[in-house]
């Protein structure tokens, strides 16, 4: 009655994967879509997050009235996700391709089904479920609703309706939309690793580099520093000092803010994006301390409410000084 | 009379959600048309659901209401008229009611004499209610969790609401919901149909249009289809069959539109890895249902329900898809448990110092030291009852039992918990009663899961739960009214089944007393001990209660049956089990209805006795009248026969005994008057009664039976 391994299907579509996008191709489809429909697209954030929802065109930009629409691929760090590159389906750090629609439009989901036609999935050829998945991030203050987009079993983007932000009710709302671009990447070009991913191909003689030979080193190195070497008295430090800086500057913002007698420019220039880049580092700090086991499950809530305090403060001075 | 039918498109509804809220929408719209006489009442209407729509169709509904006639009563006759002349107080009585003032009326009723109108009152269209009435019923529908879409949040709902057809017949009633206008447009499959519109032209045309469109709108017929397609796709292994799943059924008819099911394999060097864990990532992770072999065992096959259907080459692609995700997950529960084992269960102890238990309390490694000075003295009452166990392996099962909280196959899959830590004990070498212990120490997880079958993980589980117990009431967490965010209830319900069910020579009080002292916290939270809390006594009436509930709720009980046995003796089980089963059976004779009732009769008594500040006597030195006689000679007859059979537990023939004093007891309250005015007789009589009483309600306490 047992069947062999023979009779595990092998690839359908040899062809087809060998003719699926490139990693790179994959990005550059995805953000052509989006741009085609309004979006902006902007550069990864150039701090360390653990998510793209934590970069401030995300976390910042939902918050208040204004309209926006923006796309970004966002690499995001878990130090204790890392597998020392020995994982196939492990990273330390994964490429998000975060899309924000701020109102969502009411065919958000009918567009989100055309980008999977534009990566080259044919949907008639595949299974998809919107299957309820909700999301919150408690240190932001911020949850939603939504799905996990399910291909053929895989979980493929995490769609969410974000509802509060910053401990504050959003409205209008926004849509979020969260590529797991290795794994669709896998997926579309049906390889057992991601570290075999096609990275790029060149265009004359063929010739593929891989997603192994681009990211490996990174993912190794970074797992031996963050499991090893992470000295865990300099990252409080660090994680203290950054506190620290933050602290003071929300405590002046806020200050100015509530100053009926400051002017409008001088609330505008005050540097919120830069204090919520100290709450960015904290953030990293704690995941560094996290996975060099240094926080004690007692320690934990406590040091969360602190990154909290800090995400949560910056939120409600932005709102407040974005409409100044 | 016209067909009316309500159709919600969503954007998909959380699975779980679907099943109540289509029954809630139809009952609603029902209640609707029911309320303004659209139909009769008792009229039913038919829902459907999928997961992007939320329908019901309603036949029989009036075009109109039928007019009505009403009688409105005004201010008094004598204000509205002086000497028969309308005056002011009339005139805006007709105005309000929107009559001439010439067609009112004098009624009189018992308070007097009254200005009347009859007032004809136009029915209203079935259209114009149901554009007025609809959209608060459905944007009132109960969702677990909601969310704002629209700008301005002007309403919430489990997910946006993209379009609404509405008809009665093939006109649309031009209801707005959510900022939706109605129209006749319905939506088919994504995939199979596309985002062309659906017309329905009529509103009974709704399932079959949609059928058009690949959508089965109608939930029991998806469900028919499914298990079909899965007893067919199975039949290609041979022998086999689809592990039966009734939840997982439910959820994947709630998770499509247009079902089909699809058989994939995986490679057999995968079995090797424990059943728990492939199950669990099939059907919690994957949602795929497990296929077993001719002899029970898995076989690596899985079945997975697609929300589409597809061509051969389709086919291909999704099979090898989720074949590909399987493989992957099962390759991380391999590795997860490859890499549990460098780390012995031994050697994780220490590191649950790491691991909260709660945080008042303290950490896993404290709940373990608590757990075998539990388990201790459960064990030293069970030997002494000569009941034959493995110690040893008992006390390694309760030191080990939390070390795979640090197990990352368990992070991995938290549900898997216990198991895992047996399945590790059993790779690990430890003696086959450990592993089982540990893995059987969550059982029963509920009131209708099964017990553990042996002695050792019988009485882990009883030491974990009630070192859980008594140390959560130690820090006031004691459960109250609809709060019990420890689940202690359950906790404590699995306690009195396993010693229900099992042949534990353990009662209840054995139970709370190795729960020991309820405020006994780890060292660094001493202080805890001085807040006063509750003692065991409260954890003894709490296991008490949690009795009455087995006794009533899971084993079915009447209530006055349970209340009955419990008032003899709350201690023992399966003793109180024995003797609610026995007094069951005898209440139905005559005799026993009658004894019932006279010893409701002597507690009567005596209470007025003890008000009246009588004084209960002795029988000797006083002559009682035969029938008195009579009784004190049956009773004391009896009585040690009574004792006899109770001791062995012949419940049956003892209240059999018991009933046969029926006669006497009658002839006694026919013929003697128990509360004689002669202090002497008076006594003796309350003495002999209250003998009775005492030596006869040793089995349960009859006078809490409900008669007649």
């Amino acid at each position: 009655m047992p069947v062999s391994l023979s009779q595990v299907s092998t690839t359908p579509a040899a062809g087809a994967a060998k003719s699926a996008l490139t990693f790179q191709e994959l990005l550059f489809r995805l953000q052509g879509f989006w741009a085609e429909r309004g979006c902006i697209l902007q550069q990864p954030y150039d701090v360390e997050v653990g998510a793209g929802t934590m970069a401030p065109e995300t976390f910042l930009r939902v918050l208040g009235p204004k309209p926006y629409r923006v796309g970004y691929a966002q690499p995001s760090r878990r130090p204790a996700d890392g597998r020392y590159g020995e994982n196939p389906n492990r990273l330390f750090k994964h490429t998000q391709f975060q899309l924000i629609l701020k109102p969502p439009p009411v065919n958000v989901q009918e567009l989100y089904l055309e980008s999977l036609e534009a990566i080259g999935i044919d949907l008639l050829k595949h299974d998809l479920k919107f299957e309820e998945d909700n999301w919150e991030w408690p240190a932001g203050g911020a949850w939603g609703v939504g799905w996990q987009v399910m291909l053929d079993g895989l979980e493929i983007t995490q769609f969410t309706y974000f509802q509060q932000c910053g401990g504050m009710d959003l409205d209008p709302i926004c849509a979020e939309l969260t590529y797991g671009l290795e794994r669709i990447a896998a997926f579309l070009q049906d390889v057992d690793s991601i570290y075999d991913i096609v990275w790029a191909r060149d265009p004359e003689t063929g010739a593929a580099v891989t997603y192994g030979e681009v990211r490996l080193a990174e993912e190794l190195q970074f797992s031996v520093y963050n499991f090893e070497c992470a000295d865990v008295p300099r990252l409080w430090e660090h994680f203290n000092s950054y506190e620290a800086e933050a602290r003071a500057l929300l405590d002046k913002a806020n200050a100015l803010l509530a100053d009926e007698k400051a002017s409008v420019v001088e609330k505008r220039r005050f540097p919120l994006l830069a204090t919520y880049e100290l709450a960015l580092k904290c953030s990293n700090l704690f995941n560094l301390l996290d996975a060099r086991g240094a926080i004690s499950v007692t320690e934990r809530v406590g040091v969360i409410g602190r990154i909290r305090n800090l995400a949560v403060g910056v939120a409600k001075a932005y709102a407040v000084q974005s409409v100044a | 009379m016209a067909e009316f039918l309500l159709e919600i498109g969503l954007e998909e509804i959380p699975a779980r959600m679907i099943a109540g809220a289509e029954v809630e929408l139809g009952k609603r719209v029902t209640d609707l048309l029911t309320r303004e006489r659209l139909v009769d009442a008792g009229a039913a209407v038919k829902t459907f659901s999928t997961p992007r729509r939320l329908a019901v169709l309603a036949e029989g509904v009036r075009a109109a209401q039928s007019d009505i006639e009403e009688q409105l009563t005004g201010p008094s006759w004598t204000v509205a008229f002086k000497d028969g002349v309308a005056n002011k107080a009339a005139e805006a009585f007709a105005k309000k009611v929107g009559v001439d003032v010439s067609a009112l009326e004098k009624v009189t009723s018992a308070k007097g004499e009254y200005v009347g109108a009859t007032v004809k009152r136009a029915g209203r269209t079935a259209g114009e209610i149901l554009t007025a009435e609809l959209p608060k019923e459905v944007l009132t529908l109960y969702w677990a969790k909601n969310m704002y879409w629209r700008a301005g949040k002007p309403e919430r709902f489990v997910r946006p609401v993209r379009w609404v057809v509405a008809l009665l017949d093939s006109v649309v009633v031009p209801v707005e919901i959510a900022g939706i206008a109605a129209g006749n447009a319905s939506r088919g499959h994504r995939v199979l149909h596309g985002e062309a519109p659906v017309v329905i032209g009529a509103a009974g045309e709704y399932a079959e249009v949609l059928r058009r469109a690949k959508v089965v709108v109608e939930v029991a017929e998806r469900r028919h289809l499914i298990r079909k397609a899965l007893d067919k796709e199975t039949r290609g292994v041979a022998g086999a069959r689809w592990r039966e799943d009734e939840p997982l059924v439910e959820t994947v008819v709630h998770l499509t539109e247009w079902p089909t099911v699809l058989l994939g394999n995986f490679a057999e060097e995968y079995l090797t890895l424990p059943e728990e864990v492939l199950v669990t990532v099939m059907r919690d992770h994957q949602k795929y249902f497990a296929v077993e072999g001719k002899d029970g065992k898995l076989a690596p096959h899985f079945l997975t329900v697609l929300n589409t259907e597809v061509d051969a080459e389709g086919r291909a692609i999704i099979q090898h898809g989720n074949e590909k995700v399987l493989v992957s997950r099962f390759k991380d529960a391999r590795f997860f448990w490859d890499v549990d084992q460098k780390t012995p269960l031994a050697e994780r102890v220490e590191s649950l110092k790491a691991v909260t238990f709660q945080k008042e309390l303290g950490s896993y490694a404290w709940k373990t030291e608590q757990n075998l000075r539990v388990a201790r003295d459960l064990a030293a009452v069970v030997e002494a009852a000569g009941v034959a166990f493995d110690r040893a392996s008992l006390l390694k099962a309760v030191e080990l039992a939390k070390a795979d909280l640090t197990a990352e196959l368990v992070k991995e899959f938290t549900e898997l918990q216990g198991i895992i830590g047996g399945l590790y004990a059993r790779a690990q070498g430890l003696s086959e009663a450990t592993a089982q212990a540990i893995y059987d120490q969550y059982k029963p997880a509920s009131t209708e899961d099964a017990i553990p079958g042996a002695v050792e993980a019988q009485l882990l589980g009883i030491a974990d739960r009630i070192q859980t117990i008594t140390a959560m009431f130690g820090i006031g967490m004691a459960p109250t009214g609809s709060k019990d965010p420890f689940a202690l209830r359950r906790a404590a319900n699995s306690v009195v089944k396993i010693l229900a069910e099992s042949e534990l020579p353990l009662t209840l009080s054995d139970a709370v007393a190795a729960g020991g002292n309820p405020s006994q916290p780890s060292d660094k939270n001493k202080d805890v001990a001085r807040m006063g809390h509750p003692g065991s006594s409260d954890v003894a009436a709490f296991l008490r209660e949690r009795l009455h509930f087995y006794l009533k709720d899971v084993r079915g009980f009447a209530y006055d049956v349970v209340n009955a046995v419990l008032a003899a003796g709350a201690d023992d089980v399966r003793d109180a089990i024995a003797r609610a089963a026995a007094l069951t059976a005898a209440r139905r004779s005559e005799d026993f209805a009658a004894i019932s009732a006279a010893f409701k009769r002597i507690k009567n008594i005596l209470r007025q006795a003890e008000e009246k500040k009588f004084s209960i006597g002795a029988a000797g030195g006083v002559k009682l009248a035969p029938e008195a006689q009579q009784l004190a000679d049956a009773a004391a007859f009896l009585a040690p026969k009574v004792a006899v059979l109770r001791a062995e537990r012949a419940y049956g023939p003892a209240l059999a005994e018991i009933a046969t004093l029926r006669p006497v007891v009658d002839a006694f309250f026919d013929k003697v008057m128990v509360l004689d005015p002669d202090e002497a007789v008076r006594g003796a009589h309350l003495g002999l009664i209250d003998g009775v009483l005492k030596g006869f309600s040793g089995i349960a306490d009859f006078s809490e039976i409900v008669t007649g």
